[in-house]
C-alpha cells in the first residue's frame, strides 16, 4: 500500500497521484472493463473515475482505505455509465467481445459468449457487485464495508445477481435452441 | 446466500479473461484532466481541532450571546425561523471573507462557489471552522455521530442519483428549477426521509423549509442532494438536515444547517443561532 503516495496526493501533489495511478491503473482498467464489458467504456469509466478520485482525495479520512475507497467509486461511475449505455442501446445489441480468449480448455467459446451475453442482461449494479466478488476477490462482510450497505444487503444482492444470471444463461439456452441465434 | 454457488468457478475463470493492462492514454489524459481539476477541499470536517479553555469559554460567552439575541425566535415556531415575514431584508454589513481553519467570532461572507455574487453574512462562533469559503463547521466538527454545520448555495439542482453528482433534473426549459421543483425534486428522493415542509422566513426573505435524514447506511461515499458544482452531500451516515430554500429576488438561496441525534444541544443552539444570524446579499 503507497500510504506516502495517497497523502500526497490528498494535499494536493499531481505527481504522487499519476504515479498512484500507474501503480494502481492496470487492476482499476481491468474491474471497469469486467463491469462495462468494453475497452472505450471503461476508460470512459476509468478516467472519469480518476479524476473524481483526485477531485475528492481531500475527504478520505483514512489513506490505508485508498483501494476500498477507490474501487467503490469506480464501481459507482461504472454503474452510472452501464446505465447510460443501457438506455442508448436499448439493451438489444451485443457488442463484439473485447480482449484475450481464455483457454479452451477452461471455457469453450460459446460457453464465453453465453456468459457475457447472460452478464450483459444484468443490472449494472448486479454486475458490479458479481465482479467484486468474484474478480477483485472480496468476502460478502468486505463487500458491505467496500460499498457501505449493510452484509445482509449484499448477500441478497450477490444471491439475485447469480440467480439472474443464471436464468439468463438458461433463457439463452432455450432460446438458441429454440429460436436459432441469440440476439 | 451460504451454500458456495455452481457458477463461482465459472465465473472467477471468466473474469480472469480478458485485458488487464490500463492503455497509456488513459494516464495521459487523467494527468491533464487533473492539472485542470482543483481538489475539493472537504467540507466533511473530521478533526477535533485543539481548543484551549480559555477558546472554550470565549466560544461559550459568544454561543450565549448570540442565544440571547435571537435563541427564542428559533425554538417554538415549526416550520419558521426569525419571526414573521418582514417587508425589508436584512441589509449586508462589511464582513469578511470566510477563511479556511479555525475562526474567531464575527461577521464572514459565504458564497456557493468563489465569485458567486450571492452573498450569505453568517456571524460565527469562536472557534468554528471555515472551509470552502461556503461552510462553516462546529467545533466538533461536522462528521458522524455529533458534529454540526452550516452551508450555504445559490440557485441550485437536485441530483436524481444520490451518487452522481452531475445527474439532476434541470427545471423548465432549462432555466433554474423554482423552490418548489427543488422541494418536489427532494420528496421524490427516495433514499431521503424528507419531513417537516412548510413555509418559513429568513434573514427577510420568504421560502419553504424542510427536514432531511439522510440513512444510517449511506449509498455512497458521497450521497448528494445538490448537484456539482456546487455540490452538497451528508457529512456523515444518519446526518440530518434542516434546509432553507429561500426566494431572494427570484433567486433560491439555500440554508443548510446539518447535525445528528448526538450532536450537542449546545452546538446546534449555536449552529440556530448563527442562522438567525444571517444575512443576504442578492
Amino acid at each position: 500500500m503507497d500510504l506516502d503516495l495517497v497523502e500526497a496526493a490528498q494535499r494536493g501533489d499531481q505527481v504522487a497521484f499519476v504515479d498512484l495511478v500507474r501503480v494502481r491503473g492496470d487492476r482499476l482498467f481491468a474491474i471497469a472493463h469486467r463491469i462495462l464489458r468494453d475497452v472505450g467504456w471503461a476508460e470512459d469509466a476509468l478516467q472519469d473515475a480518476l479524476v473524481i478520485a483526485w477531485r475528492d482525495l481531500p475527504s478520505l479520512r483514512d489513506p490505508a482505505r485508498f483501494d476500498a475507497w477507490m474501487h467503490r467509486l469506480l464501481a459507482n461511475v461504472c454503474i452510472a455509465q452501464a446505465g447510460r449505455e443501457r438506455r442508448r442501446i436499448a439493451n438489444l445489441r451485443v457488442l463484439p467481445l473485447d480482449g484475450a480468449a481464455a483457454p479452451d480448455d477452461l471455457l469453450g467459446v460459446a460457453h464465453r459468449d453465453q456468459l457475457d451475453r447472460a452478464f450483459r442482461r444484468l443490472v449494472p449494479e448486479e454486475r458490479a457487485i458479481l465482479v467484486l466478488r468474484y474478480f477483485v476477490g472480496y468476502e460478502p462482510a468486505e463487500l458491505a464495508e467496500v460499498l457501505g450497505v449493510p452484509g445482509g444487503t449484499v448477500r441478497s444482492r450477490l444471491h439475485h445477481a447469480l440467480r439472474a444470471m443464471r436464468a439468463a444463461i438458461d433463457a439463452d439456452a432455450r432460446s438458441v435452441v429454440v429460436g436459432g441465434t441469440a440476439r | 446466500m451460504t451454500a458456495r454457488s455452481d457458477l463461482d468457478p465459472t465465473l472467477k475463470a471468466w473474469f480472469d479473461d480478458g485485458p488487464s493492462t490500463m492503455p497509456d492514454r488513459v494516464l495521459d489524459v487523467v494527468a491533464d484532466r487533473i492539472g485542470r481539476q482543483r481538489q475539493r477541499r472537504t467540507w466533511r470536517l473530521q478533526g477535533r481541532p485543539f481548543m484551549s479553555t480559555q477558546i472554550k469559554l470565549i466560544a461559550a460567552a459568544a454561543a450565549a450571546v448570540l442565544l440571547a439575541v435571537a435563541g427564542w425566535n428559533l425554538l417554538p415556531r415549526a416550520g419558521n425561523v426569525g419571526g414573521p415575514p418582514t417587508a425589508a431584508p436584512t441589509t449586508v454589513p462589511s464582513a469578511l471573507p470566510l477563511p479556511d481553519g479555525t475562526l474567531h467570532a464575527g461577521d464572514y461572507i459565504l458564497r456557493a462557489l468563489p465569485g458567486d455574487p450571492m452573498k450569505f453574512v453568517i456571524t460565527a462562533p469562536e472557534g468554528w471552522q471555515g472551509f470552502g469559503g461556503f461552510f462553516l463547521g462546529g467545533t466538533h466538527a461536522s462528521g458522524a455521530p455529533d458534529g454540526v454545520g452550516i452551508s450555504v448555495n445559490h440557485d441550485p439542482e437536485v441530483v436524481t442519483n444520490p451518487c452522481d453528482a452531475a445527474a439532476h433534473t434541470p427545471g423548465p426549459g432549462g432555466s433554474a428549477p423554482s423552490i418548489d421543483d427543488l422541494v418536489a425534486a427532494i420528496e421524490s428522493r427516495a433514499d431521503l426521509q424528507v419531513s417537516g415542509v412548510g413555509e418559513a422566513v429568513l434573514a427577510g426573505y420568504t421560502g419553504k423549509r424542510l427536514d432531511i435524514q439522510f440513512p444510517a447506511n449511506l449509498a455512497c461515499n458521497n450521497q448528494y442532494v445538490f448537484a456539482e458544482p456546487k455540490g452538497l452531500y451528508a457529512n456523515g451516515p444518519a446526518n440530518h438536515w434542516r434546509v432553507w430554500l429561500l426566494d431572494v429576488g427570484g433567486q433560491t438561496a439555500v440554508v443548510v444547517l446539518l447535525d445528528y441525534a448526538a450532536t450537542p444541544a449546545a452546538d446546534r443552539a449555536a449552529a440556530e443561532a448563527a442562522i438567525a444570524s444571517i444575512r443576504i446579499s442578492p
